[in-house]
């Protein structure tokens, strides 16, 4: 798994790429725990249209860290989701308790208005 | 037939990339399998890592669990064994609150619940000590649930001792027939023995027998010329010359009919009989330390006395408690390594028979969609449901 985290607009986004798996959950984790401070401005989105395989665990981690931005009362968004990945998505009822947007643009307009 | 694969594996987070790389194998040797490569991927994971938090508790590290991937025609079907407390995912797995917001949603449950929603057809059961639970990934069929898994060759003899879980009745069982077991050889070895000890008795008793009855002859044979008994002289000097020629090894003598004694050698030990038929020798031993034969003396054709030889029996009589030991040495050393052979053996194939009820039981007391290939078991299961239709 690779995840970068960058400033465009004045938004984070956290671009995911690989697997987030029981193997690499931890790591997802933490690296957008330290990626992104508690007072980093605007809004963050996260683009998993890199991501080919999530399971129950990567779950976990990004429902461990909408929580947190929630907490901070940080816009929180998630985009690119799509094929089985979306399905994962889809059954676990994510797509009920989390900004879901097909394209980054979608996430960052929807964020900004 | 393609070949199903089999993975042994111990249930730890860093074997999480071996299922991986199996699965991938699996797909890659079996096309129709790779429409739902990332179901099996997936729920592989699924699975594997709740084995992983839960499938053995602390006194168990060194617990495996199987993991099987059956090519099927038009997709495959995934077979997960774990030797963990029983537990069936389908059923008793807690479902998340899917309804519920951000802030209250609970981190846990999502995994059973994707290995719910996500596999085709799924069946769990419980099989011997092991729980068993497989998926079905496209049309199918669910794989028949006990036994046609052909499983590795190396846990043919495991398979042997995994039905076999004794309870109650199998010991119950085991312990009334070994005590029967021991109480009956026991008691033949008893009854031989007391047998034995009678012959010996008898044939250290008769050990003169032949003495006497030449005396007898020659006693009755003195009388004949119409002497009393009392007025034949001789008869004490044959005594004495008969007893001298054993060196003294028995003593004998001669009454009258009513008991009297009239002739006998210095030292003779014994009692006397009541007349004893003619021609016969009486055994007596009402004194423990001495062998006594009795026999009539006869003048024509009448009983005028007894002739009695007395001989030692000490030495007989003691070596009948040692043989007493030595015989329950025997029958110790010999029970002792038979029984518990014989109470495993039992436990073995009684075991066996109650493991196989008590799934039956299971069956039917029913835990959920269990798919039984056990006929009595599936017979009972429709006749609950005939009585209980709601159930």
């Amino acid at each position: 798994m690779e995840l970068t985290v960058s400033k465009v607009d004045g938004a984070t986004i956290i671009e995911v790429v690989g697997r987030v798996d029981g193997a690499t959950a931890k790591e997802f984790e933490e690296k957008i725990t330290e990626g992104v401070p508690d007072d980093a401005p605007g809004a963050v989105v996260c683009d998993i249209s890199g991501v080919e395989y999530i399971s129950s665990a990567g779950l976990r981690a990004v429902l461990v860290v909408a929580k947190r931005f929630q907490k901070l009362k940080k816009p929180f968004s998630v985009c690119g989701h799509a094929g089985p990945v979306a399905e994962v998505f889809r059954i676990s009822g994510f797509e009920k308790i989390i900004s879901m947007h097909a394209t980054r643009e979608e996430a960052l307009a929807s964020a900004g208005g | 037939m393609e070949e199903a694969y089999h993975l042994r594996i111990k249930p730890t987070i860093e074997n999480l990339l071996q299922v991986v790389v199996w699965v991938e194998a699996f797909c890659e040797a079996h096309p129709p399998s790779a429409e739902y490569e990332y179901k099996l991927q997936l729920l592989s994971e699924e699975l594997f890592l709740n084995a992983v938090n839960h499938a053995y508790g602390p006194d168990r590290p060194d617990g495996d669990v199987w993991l099987t991937l059956l090519p099927q025609p038009e997709g495959a079907s995934l077979i997960m064994e774990d030797e963990g407390e029983p537990f069936d995912p389908l059923e008793e797995a807690p479902a998340p609150d899917l309804e519920a917001s951000l802030e209250d949603r609970d981190i846990g449950g999502l995994g059973l619940m994707l290995v719910r929603e996500m596999s085709d057809q799924a069946a769990y059961e419980r099989v011997g000590n092991r729980n068993r639970l497989a998926l079905v990934f496209g049309p199918g069929p669910l794989p028949k649930m006990s036994g046609d898994v052909d499983t590795p060759k190396r846990s043919r003899l495991h398979g042997i001792f995994r039905d076999c879980r004794p309870r109650g009745i199998t010991f119950r069982i085991v312990a009334i027939l070994l005590v029967l077991l021991a109480v009956g050889i026991s008691a033949a070895a008893g009854l031989n023995y007391l047998k034995f000890e009678r012959i010996l008795i008898e044939t250290a008793a008769a050990r003169y027998d032949p003495v006497l009855r030449e005396l007898n002859r020659v006693v009755n044979d003195s009388l004949r010329s119409g002497l009393t008994l009392e007025s034949t002289r001789t008869t004490q000097q044959l005594l004495d010359r008969s007893a001298s020629q054993f060196g003294g090894a028995f003593d004998l003598a001669v009454r009258n009919a009513n008991g009297a004694m009239l002739f006998g050698t210095e030292d003779f030990e014994g009692p006397s009989k009541p007349l004893p038929p003619q021609g016969e020798i009486v055994p007596d031993y009402s004194d423990p330390s001495r062998f006594v034969g009795h026999m009539s003396i006869v003048q024509n054709g009448v009983v005028v006395g007894t002739l009695s030889l007395s001989h030692g029996a000490e030495e007989v009589r003691e070596t009948i408690p040692v043989m007493e030991r030595e015989l329950r040495r025997v029958v110790v050393v010999s029970l002792a390594p038979l029984l518990p052979l014989l109470a495993i053996a039992t436990i073995f194939v009684l075991g066996r028979i109650e493991g196989r009820f008590h799934g039956r039981i299971l069956a039917v007391t029913g835990m959920g969609d269990f798919k039984s290939s056990d006929p009595l078991a599936e017979a009972i299961q429709q006749v609950e449901e005939s009585i209980n239709p709601g159930v």
